[in-house]
């Protein structure tokens, strides 16, 4: 097998794993639209009506981004559904948008999605007279018995590089050098020597 | 022996801790550090040198529930899916941990340590378990002494490795497992005219040291019930030839007590602390107001929350996962035909149908990608690859391998690559899991 052609093989695996990445992290891809009107400064342009801000993750000058949220699972009936304001974004570039939770919370984030909210329109008491781009997910607690308390998540937000998240890239750099590592040093025929000698 | 062994122990795992402290610190799942916000006081302690760069990269998957159950303050699960995760291993941790210091680095770091402890032990009872097994006569013991030198080495390169750096049950019951496998071989007597027998003397040996082996090893690692094969296999083979004192005494009794033990877990101690209040799986009691319920515990959490259960994991998305099992089910089988039919082994039958077992109830009732955490429990696949690197001493032969030893090669070669990989995946916190 060639090396370039086991390269290829080990990064389209990951990818394909990350893809289908289960337990406690969520993750959508979100393609900004090449005539999508982006504001370029968010203070300019909202109008609160009150103090009640909607969290926001800010990719302006970055690359990536995240803020956390506490959401809680007493009373998720009322207010299962969170809210975060993307702003920063490039036209034409393709982000992930990932939630991520401890494991020793046992709830369900679903219905993860990107909303659109037109300019001039109101929205968790603010109007802009921008497009917004909210991201979306309902929290449900997933347990017997079930959870009271307020549960941290965490919400990334990371710009793509040929389809692939950019915080993904020094590991996918670590694992390449590995590979080639073990080829150039014949590791696989070490071993198979020491075995067959010990 | 022990000195090559332990050399290539620490040189393994040196190599693995090294790659697991390169790996990037931003990990593709960011809710370790949610974890450590909740556990630790102290930022500055999450943000410590050795402790960012090192510590907080061995918090992946599973390890969650440990070192929550290691650091809580009842050591007792809190929601009901816990219970699918062992409390026998954070309760040797907890014993292990010096004056109620639950600082969850503190706890980690003796976990790890215990876990390494547990996988070398593991290790050399595996040589002697393998020298037992091998050498039926003195012309056999320079044979027996490398098939057994072989074995603890792949032993040490189980696929299961990466996973091994952390904080997981696996060691705890490979160990007890490969105790428990060398106390019955001990005990049962070598069936040379076809007269399968165990002498009253091992009475202790067989049905107190292989019982309570077998049992911890099953009571903290599921798969690890297949072990009771062995008393199913003893007493066919005790009542086949008239001995029903000893079918009573010996197997009967230790699988009864094993299975006894195994209710009071999955059964009684669950209705006990849920049931009726909770519902669900409490409603399917055989009879009213008794703690045997149609569908255990156990089952009950894996299918509900992980969708465990019958052909559930075959779905097109699956297909990775099931991709990367493959070198362990066929080495599995391959194995079990090896000493089945073409080197026949009156020991180890009854092992051969435990790996056949586990083959079947992995590839269509659970996550199949788990197998390559769990395989390492049946030491019958190492001896075959033992086996055939005994037979095929001759380098020039390993060149072009035919048959079963292209195999051993294939498999050799693949975990040259899936142990780093895999170790740097769980540190990075990537799947699989």
């Amino acid at each position: 097998m060639g090396q370039p052609h086991f390269m290829k093989w080990i990064v389209a695996s990951l990818l394909l794993f990350i893809g289908y990445v289960h337990a406690n992290t969520e993750s959508i891809l979100y393609r900004v639209p090449h005539d999508f009107p982006l504001s370029k400064s968010r203070e300019n342009v909202i109008f609160e009506k009150d103090t009640k801000m909607t969290p926001s993750i800010s990719l302006l000058g970055e690359t990536m981004g995240q803020t956390t949220v506490n959401i809680n699972t007493t009373n998720l009936q009322l207010h299962n559904t969170t809210y975060i304001e993307l702003t920063g974004l490039q036209r034409d570039e393709t982000y992930q948008i990932k939630v991520c939770w401890s494991a020793i919370h046992p709830i369900s984030i679903i219905n993860l999605q990107t909303v659109i909210i037109p300019r001039f329109t109101e929205f968790q008491q603010t109007t802009s007279d921008y497009a917004r781009v909210v991201v979306k997910f309902l929290t449900l607690t997933d347990s017997y018995p079930n959870e009271h308390t307020m549960v941290p998540i965490q919400i990334s937000l990371v710009t793509t590089r040929l389809g692939i998240p950019v915080d993904i890239y020094p590991t996918l750099v670590i694992i390449v050098l590995l590979v080639v590592g073990l080829i150039i040093t014949r590791a696989p025929r070490v071993l198979n020597d020491v075995l067959l000698k010990f | 022996m022990l000195a090559g062994l332990t050399l290539y122990f620490v040189l393994f795992r040196s190599i693995q801790y090294l790659l697991v402290f390169l790996t990037p610190i931003r990990q593709f799942d960011t809710s370790t550090l949610l974890l450590l916000n909740e556990l630790c006081s102290s930022p500055s302690e999450i943000n410590n040198y050795w402790n960012k760069y090192f510590w907080n990269k061995l918090l992946s998957w599973d390890t969650v529930f440990f070192i929550k159950n290691m650091t809580s303050e009842n050591g007792k699960p809190q929601f009901e899916h816990e219970y699918a995760f062992s409390q026998l291993w954070p309760s040797l941790v907890r014993f292990f941990v010096k004056n109620n210091n639950k600082n969850v680095y503190h706890v980690l770091k003796v976990a790890v340590a215990i876990e390494n402890v547990l996988f070398y032990l593991s290790g050399v009872v595996l040589y002697f378990l393998t020298k037992k097994m091998f050498s039926q006569n003195i012309k056999q013991s320079q044979f027996s002494r490398s098939i057994a030198r072989k074995t603890s080495l792949l032993f040490f390169l189980t696929s299961a490795a990466g996973f091994l750096t952390s904080i997981y049950s696996e060691p705890l019951s490979f160990f007890l497992t490969f105790v428990g496998i060398w106390s019955r071989e001990c005990s049962i007597s070598i069936p040379v005219l076809g007269r399968f027998d165990i002498p009253w003397r091992y009475w202790f040996s067989y049905s107190f040291i292989s019982m309570t082996c077998f049992t911890l090893a099953s009571l903290n690692r599921s798969n690890c019930v297949l072990l009771g094969i062995y008393f199913v296999f003893d007493l066919i083979e005790l009542i086949k030839n008239r001995k029903l004192v000893k079918a009573i005494c010996f197997p009967l009794l230790s699988g009864s007590l094993m299975l006894s033990a195994l209710l009071y877990q999955q059964y009684y101690l669950p209705y006990k602390t849920f049931c009726p209040q909770r519902g669900e799986w409490c409603k399917s009691e055989l009879l009213p107001n008794f703690f045997v319920t149609k569908t255990s515990l156990y089952s009950y959490v894996q299918g509900h929350y992980w969708g465990v259960g019958f052909m559930k994991y075959w779905t097109l998305n699956n297909i990775p996962n099931f991709l990367l099992a493959v070198p362990n089910i066929i080495i599995l089988i391959y194995s079990s035909v090896y000493f089945s039919e073409i080197y026949p082994f009156h020991n180890l039958k009854a092992l051969v149908w435990i790996a056949r077992a586990l083959i079947v109830i992995v590839c269509f009732f659970a996550h199949v990608q788990i197998l390559n955490r769990i395989a390492s429990f049946l030491p019958l696949h190492l001896w075959y690859l033992a086996d055939r690197l005994v037979k095929t001493s001759d380098q020039k032969k390993m060149e072009n391998p035919k048959g079963d030893d292209r195999i051993v090669k294939f498999y050799i070669y693949w975990l040259v690559f899936w142990i780093p990989l895999q170790t740097v995946l769980f540190a990075a916190f990537l799947p699989p899991a």
